[in-house]
């Protein structure tokens, strides 16, 4: 998917011989949507929120970006900083919103697809580790689990996450080994 | 920790914790439908001919920012004046 044509197409600039129509630009969305939804995901899910609350803000994040789509500069930075700023304020808003009530991990996700490599001993393991990792994140400041949640994801390098953190590279770093240090003490003692 | 420990944690922190469902693409899909885009950059606020009233008012403005401005000038010529009088006086008179 080109963000550079879907941009095209919104701004009406596009060399087609025809007008472009809504479907063309819909059509193209739905690229962004199938390339990244599972980052966004994934984003979500180291932010500390439960597959409900994933979903629910996931789904926002495109609708906003859907109906802001002629405000993105590409010059500005990539079409995926720019999306995961969004993703990254609302998630920020909605840990405001329920910063009052107790942080509670919802629960685990629901299984992944049984595979056929695995043991189901070693997929109860695993989704034990997965429970236990979601509980440590949920400990963590919110500034530093945003900066952990967005290193991993492969389409932002330093500068990118910079950017939608709004501070330096610099800042970044530092943000991240905190981070990585805190979750290391977490899950060494949980009651540290 | 172990480092096999530390690894596990990392891979578990790449894959995501969760995953979008299968039908997540379609929901999103079929909100967008029902959804406008702002497909142009808000116009800017309509253009408007001056009337001899706003024509008077940005006249005085202009007016009042120009005295302004002179008498800043002149304040400030006076007290270069002053300071170099002040330091011609104790140079020469002394």
């Amino acid at each position: 998917m080109n963000i550079t044509k879907l941009l095209s197409l919104i701004s009406g600039e596009a060399a087609t011989p025809h007008k472009p129509d809504r479907l063309d630009i819909q059509a193209d969305f739905a690229g962004l949507v199938t390339r990244f939804q599972g980052p966004l995901f994934g984003f979500l899910g180291r932010m500390g929120f439960g597959q409900a609350q994933a979903e629910d803000l996931a789904q926002e994040t495109f609708l906003r970006a859907w109906q802001n789509l002629a405000q993105y500069d590409a010059h500005r930075g990539e079409f995926s900083t720019w999306l995961f700023t969004i993703a990254r304020n609302l998630a920020i808003n909605e840990r405001s919103r329920t910063a009052s009530q107790r942080e509670v991990w919802e629960g685990p996700a629901p299984a992944d697809t049984p595979s056929l490599e695995l043991e189901p001993a070693e997929l109860l393991a695993r989704a034990q580790q997965r429970e236990q990792l979601q509980r440590a994140l949920a400990q963590l400041a919110v500034a530093d689990r945003c900066v952990l949640a967005l290193a991993y994801i492969s389409d932002l390098d330093l500068a990118s996450i910079a950017r939608i953190e709004g501070c330096t590279a610099g800042a970044v770093k530092t943000r991240l080994h905190r981070a990585r240090t805190r979750l290391s003490e977490i899950l060494e003692d949980p009651n540290a | 920790m172990p480092e096999s420990s530390i690894k596990n944690w990392d891979d578990l922190l790449r894959e995501g914790l969760i995953t979008p469902p299968a039908d997540f693409h379609a929901r999103v899909m079929a909100q967008v439908a029902l959804r406008p885009v702002s497909a142009q950059p808000q116009p800017a606020q309509p253009y408007r001919l001056p009337t001899a009233t706003a024509t008077a008012v940005q006249g005085i403005r202009m007016a009042v920012q120009a005295a302004a401005l002179a008498a800043a000038a002149a304040a400030g010529l006076t007290q270069l004046a002053i300071f170099s009088f002040g330091i011609w006086s104790a140079t020469a008179v002394g």
